[in-house]
């Protein structure tokens, strides 16, 4: 082609500034003999005229003899950021090398490197979501399919018949489950759903009422059929049904459930004729319960009478008890103050005879033989016993006449008062007391005073035979109730005369040995007993004694 | 005695050519791909058995096949690497299919098959009978990571033995 001029140097000028080129001469021994352009910005490195090319730039190594001309070298990287094509020609001997700028091809490439790898990537997100919709879309699947094969296991297991028929006079089943062909005496579904719905129906009228029904509400709740199996056998079915409309079809069609309550039924009728015969029963026995309701209001009212009858006997007997026991309480205190009086009386003429039987021996002893002296003497000890006796049995009779007074009273303190006086009478004995401390109560302290001070004498006496003697009072609870108690190391005595006890003027040791007038433990009884309590005693012969006493029982 | 030995880099693109390269001369790795356009030379001089020699190393762009163009690329030739991913099984045919077109244009030249990017082992889909079978057949295989370094050295070292021994 022969340009122009003016194109020709437009064009050298274009090419100059869109490849910046730059150029090598190598003579026929591939030296390099000159070169132009600024070829280090395209990663030669510093030339070298008359050197062989190939010693300087490695990429011409084996390049030479060139196999033809013009031979291309590409897009030649000698240096980062950089890009050559490298043009070959041989001519007369000589050899040229051009090189042009290939920057702009490679960053053509990497331009769309870039947009590649950036659609790759969107490619890549849009394939991941696709990814992830097929995903979601499998799980749904299998959730459906699950969802619907439990809806099957559900319809195939369930003990009632499910079904779905078409409405009309030769309507037909469009479904059914296993339990509804067992129901109607089918061996499977499929043999069932050869039958019609009227087939099941023992009255055509049921199914037209039925079918009514439902047409005119749309859906019916445990309707009660009858209805009969394949052979005929009659059963009682509770149906419930719903009219649907299809709109996919354009067309009606009844769903429902069927439930065999045959059973029910019969149940029902059996509790109702039980029913029946239990409400016979109530009334034959309310009639019972009333008549006998009667007969007992009549014996009460009879009782109550008997009752009203045994109350003013009861009360006549209290009265007559009541005048008896103030007969009884006057006549004890008239036999009391007599008594009082009889011994009070007595005592002066005793001590006539007292005193005159002294005066008798003072003054006549001499006169008197020896017997007489004798008798003498017999009167004037018998006459001071009498006098003792008849002084006790006042003190006695005085006692019981004393009205209780009552306040707090330490039974430890009287005890220790009583042990320090009959020390200090008897020095000579040696007696060892044990006395419990406060043991506190309520009652009348004179009196209680008078029971420590018997007991505790009478165990004093009862152990002038030991060499050491102990006596004890103490303090024992049973039941929540003290129980106060004298013990000693004494004689004793024989628990065969235990009723004889507490009797008055009833010994069990002779005078001679242990004096005394009886009357001690007698008094003990009385006072216990009008502080409401009891006393009794235990003892083993030669070894001791000991008496207990409670108070308020 | 300096020699000078021109070895190129042939192999599918992204299987790893211009990593190998870079962390056998420059000791490096970038997870950055750029492709290569055209072909980039390198110059690596290692020593083996009192031998001195210029590794002249031409990294060509990557392809499935030898376009007339890389056919110049090729020119005078002393060895190459046929390296494949070794993750991706299609770049191993690839290489197969590239070191008959190469054999073709050179003669039968030194050469070592690199599996690359041996640190996916997780994802590695080349089965080792398949090796077994090519070193019956008198190849070289040697498999490299350019991330880890793994076989690197020793795939350069290899092929400059191989050469040295023509």
């Amino acid at each position: 082609m022969n340009l122009p001029a003016p194109l020709q140097s437009y064009l050298l000028r274009w090419l100059s500034d869109m490849f910046t080129p730059a150029c090598l001469y190598l003579d026929e021994e591939y030296r390099l003999i000159d070169w132009d352009g600024d070829i280090e910005a395209f990663g030669f490195p510093s030339l070298c005229a008359g050197q062989s090319l190939m010693d300087q730039v490695p990429v011409f190594e084996g390049l030479f003899p060139l196999e033809q001309s013009p031979f291309v070298l590409p897009r030649v990287k000698l240096k980062e950021e950089t890009s050559v094509d490298l043009h070959c020609i041989t001519e007369n001997q000589k050899t040229f090398v051009l090189i042009l700028d290939a920057r702009h091809v490679e960053q053509k490439v990497h331009m769309v490197q870039q947009q590649l790898e950036t659609r790759t990537q969107e490619l890549a997100q849009v394939n991941e979501k696709l990814r992830q919709e097929i995903t979601d879309h499998k799980k749904t699947e299998k959730a459906l399919y699950e969802s619907e094969e439990r809806y099957r296991t559900l319809i195939r297991n369930l003990p009632v018949g499910l079904y779905r028929n078409t409405p009309g006079a030769q309507g037909k089943f469009i479904m059914a489950n296993p339990a509804m062909a067992r129901m109607f005496g089918y061996k499977t579904v499929k043999e069932f759903m050869k039958s019609t719905v009227a087939d099941l129906y023992q009255k055509a009228s049921d199914r037209r009422a039925f079918s009514e029904k439902l047409l005119i509400k749309g859906q019916v709740i445990a309707e009660e059929l009858q209805l009969k199996k394949k052979d005929g056998t009659p059963f009682w079915g509770a149906a419930t049904a719903r009219l649907v409309y299809d709109e996919k079809t354009k067309s009606e069609y009844y769903d429902g459930l069927i439930e065999d309550i045959t059973e029910r039924k019969l149940a029902k009728e059996a509790l109702k004729r039980a029913y029946d015969e239990l409400e016979t029963r109530v009334k034959e026995r309310t009639r019972e319960l009333q008549q006998s309701y009667k007969e007992l209001e009549k014996e009460i009212i009879e009782r109550t009478r008997a009752e009203e009858e045994v109350k003013r006997l009861n009360q006549d007997l209290e009265r007559r008890v009541e005048k008896r026991t103030a007969e009884l309480i006057a006549a004890l205190k008239e036999l009391d103050s007599f008594s009082y009086s009889v011994s009070h009386e007595l005592r002066t003429p005793l001590w006539a005879i007292d005193g005159f039987s002294q005066m008798l021996k003072s003054n006549y002893a001499d006169s008197l033989n020896e017997n007489g002296r004798r008798c003498l003497e017999h009167i004037s000890v018998n006459s001071k016993r009498m006098l003792q006796l008849i002084d006790s049995f006042l003190k006695l009779a005085r006692m019981s006449r004393h009205a209780i007074k009552k306040e707090t009273v330490n039974l430890s303190d009287i005890a220790f008062t009583i042990a320090d006086g009959l020390k200090s009478a008897h020095p000579d004995r040696r007696v060892n007391f044990v006395i419990s401390p406060n043991a506190r109560t309520e009652g009348d302290s004179s009196l209680l005073y008078q029971v420590l001070e018997n007991l505790l004498s009478n165990a004093w006496k009862f152990t002038k035979t030991r060499t050491q003697s102990r006596i004890e009072f103490g303090v024992m609870i049973e039941k929540n109730k003290p129980i106060y108690y004298v013990r000693d190391n004494g004689v004793g005595f024989d628990t065969a005369y235990m009723d004889k006890l507490f009797c008055a003027f009833q010994r069990l040791h002779s005078s001679e040995t242990f004096e005394g007038t009886g009357i001690g433990l007698a008094t003990v009884q009385r006072i216990i007993h009008k502080h409401e309590g009891s006393v009794w005693a235990d003892s083993v012969l030669e070894h001791g004694s000991t008496f207990y006493f409670t108070l308020w029982e | 005695m300096i020699l000078k030995k021109k070895i190129c880099m042939i192999g599918s693109y992204a299987v790893g050519k211009t990593s190998l390269v870079r962390r056998f001369v420059k000791g490096i790795f970038s997870d950055h791909y750029l492709t290569t356009v055209g072909v980039k030379i390198d110059k690596k001089t290692i020593i083996i058995d009192s031998w001195t020699v210029d590794l002249l190393l031409w990294d060509l762009e990557g392809n499935g096949t030898l376009s007339s163009v890389k056919s110049t690329y090729l020119k005078n030739a002393a060895g190459y690497f046929l390296v494949a991913d070794g993750a991706r099984e299609a770049t191993f045919t690839d290489a197969l299919s590239l070191q008959k077109e190469v054999e073709a244009l050179l003669g039968k030249v030194p050469f070592v098959l690199l599996l690359n990017k041996y640190d996916l082992t997780n994802q590695w889909s080349i089965s080792p009978e398949t090796i077994a079978e090519l070193k019956t057949q008198g190849w070289s295989v040697l498999y490299t990571s350019a991330k880890d370094g793994l076989g690197v050295e020793e795939a350069f070292t290899l092929l400059t033995q191989k050469l040295l021994e023509v």
